[in-house]
């Protein structure tokens, strides 16, 4: 009975409506996705699978239809969330942002998260079409088993399907005619163009630019984008990465700030990539560029480095959770030199998946050192070496120790690693050494089975400086993390938000414009963990978990690399000891 | 009429997901090597034990020894241990160069029509399914234990695949039939998909 009623909905829909458009109807599987709300938080569907129902609603600012549903929803939220029932609304509207939604929702005191849906993405695959529409999600599975108004003519459909569900029953009526204000969806009504996307000119060369670098042969990447067939095979789990920001690994928020090493795809890209899968990744004519993908391996692209330190060698199992590796290694210089440029050269690429090079080893808080001194610079796969504004410098003392973290990846073979990392050094000494601020909390304690757990620690800048980069860092735990600044005349602004903090891209934030903090700046660095069973990376949830260098333990650990703005009297003599 | 047409069309679409209880047909299938091997032939099989693969899948990489050193453990239970590629792009050559590399050590059914991988509604890579020859029904579908996912590992806490076969063994239903994998999405062009 049920099977036929989906039926005929679905022949309904295939024939009764437009041509272009189309619903989710019960039964069908909600594809996952990951989104942020209107306060930068991040919310991925099918991280919701001990929930017993997700309850999604297509909202949008000013329309009064959107507004009494989310009441109505907020109001069983209230009532819901107790029994394992989570409620997101979903903003697919071109001329909301996140802005505007926050101070509607604050106005209308909703306590709802609305995901903002910028792209349509989202929304155009659940099949919204007006405002105040529901879909309930059955996490088990993740189909659709109610699909329509939130309640209608007194009749209350999402709290029966919600009652029936917790009750282990059939939903009775699992589809009903919502109203409400239309959404416009442009792409929506070009369907039939999406198929005319072109693999060759627009597709192909996208994937060049932006996976290439990873997804080649020998590269850290899986399998390798070397050609169509390739391409096609993978384009449902393409569509699912990008959809939930796993690729291009790259978690700033957009909305905040802008960085020289952004992998991410532009809002266009994206959406024309996940089209054009949604289309069937047609091949259409002309040439396949992706056969014709380099085969080399870049050498130290800033030439013969003036040093090269070897890395010890490590030897990488077929599988298991490989510790953080951390090596002191001698420098050989007699003399002191300052550095002007950082690269590495990973001997097994395909395995190496960061490193953090210091002089003296990591800088911890107590330590003895001045802490602006000792970061020299990381490796992640695809980046680029660090090249210290001109002007800058790291001083490397003769006798100073390099101090290295590495860590590996296991992919189901044994490899062995040597990894080099080469320095360039200046000429003569800077006018400005190139600085770390550490902002961290030793004293950390996360508590056990908490999906939520913030904690922070401040920075205060006590002379003008000039910001170049942001670097957060954690462990299995990490889940997000920001650095606001706190200027002296009171009020803040975000400099990087990190609404999904993946502790295996150890990325470090290049500003493409260095900012200027004045004097008295305080930096809030706060990072978010998720100590519970569905942080799928966490070996523990019943851990109270401390600080500790290993990645089973925890840290609260930001790093900001700046120079004072004004010249430093004697560049060679650490800050601590400086007027 | 019209609906009657178009229900029997998207009926076919959505019918063809097999679930625990449900009957596996018979299926012959060449192997990476280009033998062929036949389903109803393992009759006298206690169970039979079919992990999807797609080269490439880091997640099928990691499950692979997983799966290895179950079929070690239950060697003296007689149960068959295959793989099963269902994806356009993998050529015999190609699945053959994948199993070296990674020391596979099993078996690869090449279902490069697609065929079984339809019938099934095969989604995902590393999905075990776990067939009962006696009566050739389903009895599990899903990931061999709660332990992989993309770039993390953590400690097993629910072992799927060997509760499923020792209850299987004791003679007893299984208690936990159906598991979504995380492996990786195969493409199944003419599926139809909810967005189209």
């Amino acid at each position: 009975m049920t099977d036929l009623r989906h039926c005929l909905l679905r022949a309904a829909a295939l024939c009764c409506v437009s041509g272009s458009s189309f619903a989710l109807s019960p039964g069908d599987v909600v594809d996952d996705f990951r989104l942020n709300d209107q306060n930068g938080l991040s919310h991925e569907l099918y991280y919701l699978s001990d929930m017993k129902a997700v309850v999604l609603l297509a909202a949008g600012n000013g329309c009064a239809a959107s507004r009494t549903a989310a009441k109505a929803v907020d109001a069983l939220r209230t009532r819901y969330q107790a029994q394992g029932v989570e409620f997101l609304a979903i903003d697919s509207n071109l001329k909301d942002t996140p802005e505007t939604i926050a101070k509607e929702t604050k106005a209308d005191g909703t306590g709802l998260p609305v995901l903002t849906d910028e792209l349509q993405l989202i929304g155009e695959s659940l099949g919204f079409a007006h405002n105040g529409e529901v879909l309930i999600v059955n996490p088990q599975n993740w189909k659709v088993i109610y699909q329509g108004a939130a309640e209608k003519g007194g009749n209350h459909y999402v709290a029966a399907a919600l009652d029936a569900t917790l009750a282990g029953a059939p939903v009775k009526v699992s589809h009903t005619d919502a109203a409400g204000c239309d959404i416009v969806m442009p792409e929506r009504e070009r369907r039939s163009a999406h198929a005319q996307i072109s693999y060759e000119k627009t597709i192909a060369p996208m994937l060049s630019a932006h996976c290439v670098a990873c997804h080649r042969e020998g590269g850290i990447a899986p399998w390798q984008m070397s050609n169509y067939d390739m391409v096609r095979g993978f384009s449902p789990m393409i569509r699912e990465v990008v959809r939930t920001k796993r690729m291009p690994p790259w978690h700033a928020d957009p909305h905040y700030g802008v960085f020289s090493n952004d992998r991410s795809l532009t809002a266009d890209e994206t959406k024309t990539l996940v089209h054009w899968i949604e289309a069937g990744s047609p091949r259409g004519g002309g040439a396949d560029p992706l056969t014709a993908v380099k085969k080399d391996w870049p050498v130290w692209a800033l030439g013969p480095p003036d040093l090269v330190v070897n890395l010890p060698k490590f030897d990488v199992p077929a599988t298991g959770v490989i510790p953080y590796q951390m090596w002191t290694v001698d420098n050989p210089l007699d003399h002191d030199v300052w550095v002007r440029a950082v690269d590495f050269l990973p001997g097994a690429r395909s395995n190496l998946h960061h490193i953090i090079a210091t002089i003296g080893g990591e800088m911890a808080p107590g330590d003895k050192r001045d802490n602006t001194d000792g970061s020299l610079a990381d490796y992640v796969p695809g980046s680029e070496p660090l090249q210290i504004p001109p002007e800058s410098g790291i001083l490397l003392k003769k006798g100073a120790k390099f101090g290295f973290q590495a860590h590996y990846t296991v992919n189901g073979k044994p490899v062995s690693d040597v990894t080099q990392m080469g320095l360039y050094f200046m000429d003569k000494p800077p006018q400005y050494r190139y600085r770390a601020a550490i902002m961290a909390n030793p004293r950390i304690k996360i508590p056990a089975n908490t999906k939520a757990y913030t904690n922070d620690a401040v920075y205060k800048f006590d002379r003008e400086v000039l910001v170049y980069s942001l670097h957060p860092h954690a462990h299995f735990r990490g889940a997000a993390a920001e650095f606001v600044a706190q200027y002296p005349d009171g009020h803040e602004e975000v400099l990087l938000n990190v609404p999904r903090y993946e502790f295996n891209w150890q990325t470090t934030y290049v500003l493409k414009a260095p900012i200027v903090l004045p004097a008295g700046t305080a930096v809030k660095y706060s990072m978010t963990y998720d100590n519970s069973t569905q942080n799928k990376a966490n070996p523990d949830p019943n851990r109270v978990v401390p600080w500790g260098q290993q990645t089973w333990d925890e840290m609260l650990f930001g790093v900001i690399r700046f120079r004072y703005l004004t010249l430093d009297a004697n560049p060679t003599r650490t800050a601590q000891t400086s007027p | 009429m019209l609906l009657m047409v178009l229900c029997a069309a998207v009926g076919a679409a959505s019918a063809g997901e097999l679930r625990p209880g449900g009957h596996v047909a018979d299926f012959t299938l060449k192997d990476q090597t280009g033998a062929a091997h036949q389903l109803y032939a393992l009759a006298g099989k206690k169970a039979v034990v079919i992990m999807t693969q797609s080269d490439g899948c880091p997640i099928v990489r990691l499950a692979v020894p997983a799966l290895r050193e179950i079929r070690e453990r239950y060697r003296s239970q007689d149960i068959e241990f295959l793989l099963l590629n269902p994806t356009l792009q993998d050529t015999p050559d190609a699945v053959q160069r994948e199993t070296e590399e990674f020391g596979f050590g099993m078996t690869v059914l090449l279902d490069r029509t697609q065929q079984v991988g339809e019938a099934w509604g095969v989604d995902r890579t590393a999905d075990v399914f776990v067939i009962d020859p006696r009566t050739w029904t389903l009895l599990y579908h899903g990931p061999i234990d709660d332990r992989l996912n993309y770039e993390s590992q953590r400690p097993v806490h629910h072992p799927y695949l060997t509760d499923a076969l020792d209850a299987l063994l004791a003679n007893k239903p299984v208690a936990v039939a159906s598991v979504v994998s995380p492996g990786c999405l195969i493409n199944f062009p003419h599926r139809k998909h909810s967005y189209q």
